[in-house]
């Protein structure tokens, strides 16, 4: 059995300074190009999901994949130097970005050829452009069923159980593969760190690197259709409405009904509970 | 005396609500935030030892009566105001008794004629560093634990901030100084420019840790707000040379508020895009009145280019500001992932401080097995030399021992290296009790004089027992 984690490299925005938010003449960008190149948050915690099921059981084959020229690698070895055992980079000469759609159809060509996959994780969305899509739609193309914003994945018995974040709360799902999962953050899923002789070894591992197929009918101009994926119109700062309140005790009412009745109050001014 | 009878006394000074014996707020003063009990926690660590009561201090005459009483009882006390430690300084031993002062926490006197502030231990160094930028001053002192710290602890453990080159470290800022003895004695140090009237008793206060009493009062200097700012910052491809590049600008008399040298896993690290490979990166702010800062900004770049460093311009810099403090963050995430991460300054002469740099470095690679990163930077340099932030990371079996002797090994390394190159084993985080062990290898033949100095101030050995001298 395979499990393939789908990573992306992406720019730590939070090393952008608050002055740089402000849109480059081109009236699409912005410059980030000083911000270091980090794999994304969500895949970190996906890639950690599957690790913590190689843990549990040894006999899984992991990989990884990502779309990109050779400066995507970085993200391909830390993760080798976490343990993973196979790493492939989808070969796009050009640097440029492509549509959740292009990527999509890039990832299922290679997924389609390993021949034992049962598992697909992607992180729910990307830090840069956060379409949260690709997941979805590399779902469609391998024809597999796709579950979103799983926070745990148990395997047992050759059942995926998975836990999901839902508007009510949190969504317990017993599945078989094949499936897509998409990965959202949770608590202590952190990607776990490689000791400096693992990156080391990490450094001289191979990395298999695949041209797109031309079956797939991804033409240049999809490929770059970064230009058209985005037009910024305004760049603003949300505001975060907040206050604080103190309370008094009150000898009439606990602290528990207290919050209650702040809470009604709360939603009868928003008009809606919840 | 009963521990009861100990907390009714207490009460009957402070009284009953600035006597704290609740459990929860025990454990939490039970500890600073050493790296090695942040993963410890993370392992289920906890307090074997707590106090037997935490005593909110608001005036000094209260402080007399406690100091006093404590010194009759002969009970241990553990001074504290910000809890910003990361020695294991505060860590309380079993019917010791906390003497909180972080409520005394009022600005006295801002001085705009002699340029002076005085303030009571207590007040938090970010407040008052806002209070004075509103007025056109600033403290010059910018620790990484400026959000926690407070005055009197700044002072107590020798603190420096990352603008020293040019404002100096707190014992560069401390004018006058008022505290008291274990014996009940206030004891105040005047405000004067400079004297000549024997010992500069005010470091018996620099840096005693707790060990010689408690510090209710500092005034420091004030410095008006720089009209100008350089910022610039370059790549090096060699940390040696970095080094002299360094030593070439402070010994030709420049003092560039912050001149800083990362090796280059930090350069990747935190400047990746900047940077090529193993390229170290150097960043320097120069600010001053009108003309100083371009004028020293023109002698750092040509000292810097003269060594062949490459200019990155001021973004560097730029990000450095604003993400200066981070590491805090770091090692919490560090510790959550069950690895071992902490930092350790040394100090040592310039004729020997590459030597260390190198060889910690090489040994920690060879010798820790787990070891996920080892780095070092440069960040408070002098004539005579300069010192090395080391920064690690290792992981470890979950527990809380192998945590500890992954830690020892670490720290061990650092500070055998120091030592064998007559470094110091401390730059500006002091001893607490993680760092007593190697105190008689720093001081050496003065040793003697830190424990008749300890014998003198508290006779009966309850102030902060345990830190700067070990225990026997």
């Amino acid at each position: 059995m395979t499990i393939i984690s789908c990573i992306k490299q992406v720019q730590d925005l939070d090393m952008v300074l608050t002055d740089d938010w402000f849109i480059q003449e081109d009236g699409k960008s912005i410059d980030i190009s000083y911000a270091n190149k980090i794999m994304n948050t969500y895949d970190e915690t996906a890639l950690e999901l599957m690790l913590r099921l190689v843990d549990e059981a040894q006999k899984i084959n992991t990989h990884v994949i990502t779309v990109g020229d050779k400066s995507k690698e970085s993200i391909l070895r830390k993760a080798l130097a976490v343990g993973v055992q196979k790493a492939i980079r989808i070969d796009v000469v050009e640097k440029a970005e492509y549509t959740p759609s292009a990527i999509a159809k890039m990832l299922a060509s290679v997924i389609e050829d390993t021949k034992d996959a049962e598992l697909v994780l992607c992180g729910r969305q990307a830090d840069n452009y956060s379409h949260g899509l690709t997941g979805q739609l590399l779902a469609k193309e391998l024809g597999w069923p796709c579950f979103t914003l799983v926070t745990e994945i148990e395997y047992k018995q050759g059942i995926y159980h998975l836990s999901r974040i839902v508007e009510e709360g949190i969504e317990h799902i017993s599945v078989k593969g094949p499936i897509v999962v998409t990965v959202s953050q949770s608590g202590n899923k952190f990607l776990r760190m490689a000791t400096l002789k693992k990156t080391m070894e990490a450094k001289k591992q191979e990395i298999k690197v695949i041209i797109p197929k031309e079956s797939l009918h991804i033409s240049k101009k999809l490929m770059k259709s970064n230009k058209n994926l985005l037009n910024i119109v305004e760049l603003k700062v949300n505001k975060t409405n907040k206050h604080c309140i103190y309370w008094q005790s009150r000898e009439d009412m606990s602290l528990q009904d207290q919050l209650q009745e702040l809470l009604l109050e709360y939603s009868k001014n928003r008009g809606a509970i919840g | 005396m009963e521990q009861v009878k100990i907390v009714e006394f207490f009460e009957s000074v402070l009284g009953k609500d600035r006597v704290v014996t609740e459990v929860t707020i025990l454990q939490e003063y039970a500890t600073d935030i050493t790296g090695l009990r942040m993963v410890q926690k993370h392992f289920g660590w906890e307090p074997k030892e707590l106090a037997t009561c935490i005593l909110k201090i608001h005036t000094k005459e209260e402080a007399i009566k406690v100091m006093e009483f404590i010194n009759k009882e002969k009970i241990v006390s553990i001074p504290r105001t910000g809890g910003s430690g990361v020695c294991l300084g505060l860590e309380t031993p079993e019917h010791s008794v906390v003497i909180d002062l972080s409520e005394m926490n009022e600005i006295i006197e801002i001085n705009e004629e002699n340029l002076t502030v005085t303030a009571q231990s207590g007040v938090p160094l970010q407040v008052l560093e806002e209070t004075l930028n509103k007025k056109g001053y600033t403290t010059g002192h910018f620790p990484q634990s400026l959000p926690m710290a407070q005055m009197g602890g700044l002072v107590a453990t020798r603190s420096i901030g990352q603008f020293s080159t040019l404002y100096g470290g707190i014992e560069d800022l401390l004018v006058g100084i008022e505290g008291i003895l274990p014996s009940g004695e206030l004891t105040k140090i005047k405000n004067n420019p400079r004297k000549s009237t024997g010992p500069d008793l005010r470091h018996i206060w620099l840096g005693s840790e707790g060990a010689f009493g408690v510090i209710t009062e500092v005034t420091v200097k004030i410095f008006k707000l720089a009209t100008e700012r350089v910022m610039q910052a370059f790549a090096i491809d060699d940390f040696s040379k970095g080094l002299s590049i360094i030593k070439e600008i402070v010994q030709a008399g420049w003092k560039p508020a912050v001149a800083r040298l990362h090796d280059k896993t930090e350069a990747a690290e935190s400047y990746g895009p900047f940077v090529k490979e193993n390229e170290g990166i150097m960043l320097f702010l120069s600010e001053g009145p009108k003309g100083f800062a371009n004028l020293e900004g023109k002698a750092v770049e040509e000292v810097a280019l003269k060594y062949g460093a490459r200019p990155l311009g001021s973004k560097p810099l730029e990000i450095w500001l604003v993400h200066r403090n981070d590491i805090c963050d770091h090692l919490d995430m560090y510790a959550k992932q069950g690895a071992v991460a902490d930092t350790c300054e040394i100090s040592a002469m310039w004729s020997d401080i590459g030597k260390i740099y190198d060889e910690v470095i090489e040994r920690v690679k060879a010798e820790v097995s787990h070891i996920v990163a080892v780095t070092g930077h440069s960040s408070h340099s002098y004539m005579q030399g300069t010192n090395i932030y080391f920064m690690f990371g290792a992981m470890c079996a979950p527990t809380i021992e192998a945590a500890q002797k992954t830690y020892d090994q670490l720290f061990g390394i650092i500070i055998e290296t120091t030592l064998k190159y007559n470094g110091s084993i401390g730059h500006h985080h002091g001893v607490g009790r993680y760092r007593t062990k190697w105190m008689k290898e720093e001081l050496g033949s003065a040793y003697p004089m830190l424990t008749k100095l300890k014998h003198a101030f508290d006779p009966n050995g309850i102030m902060n027992q345990g830190v700067l001298i070990p225990q026997d």
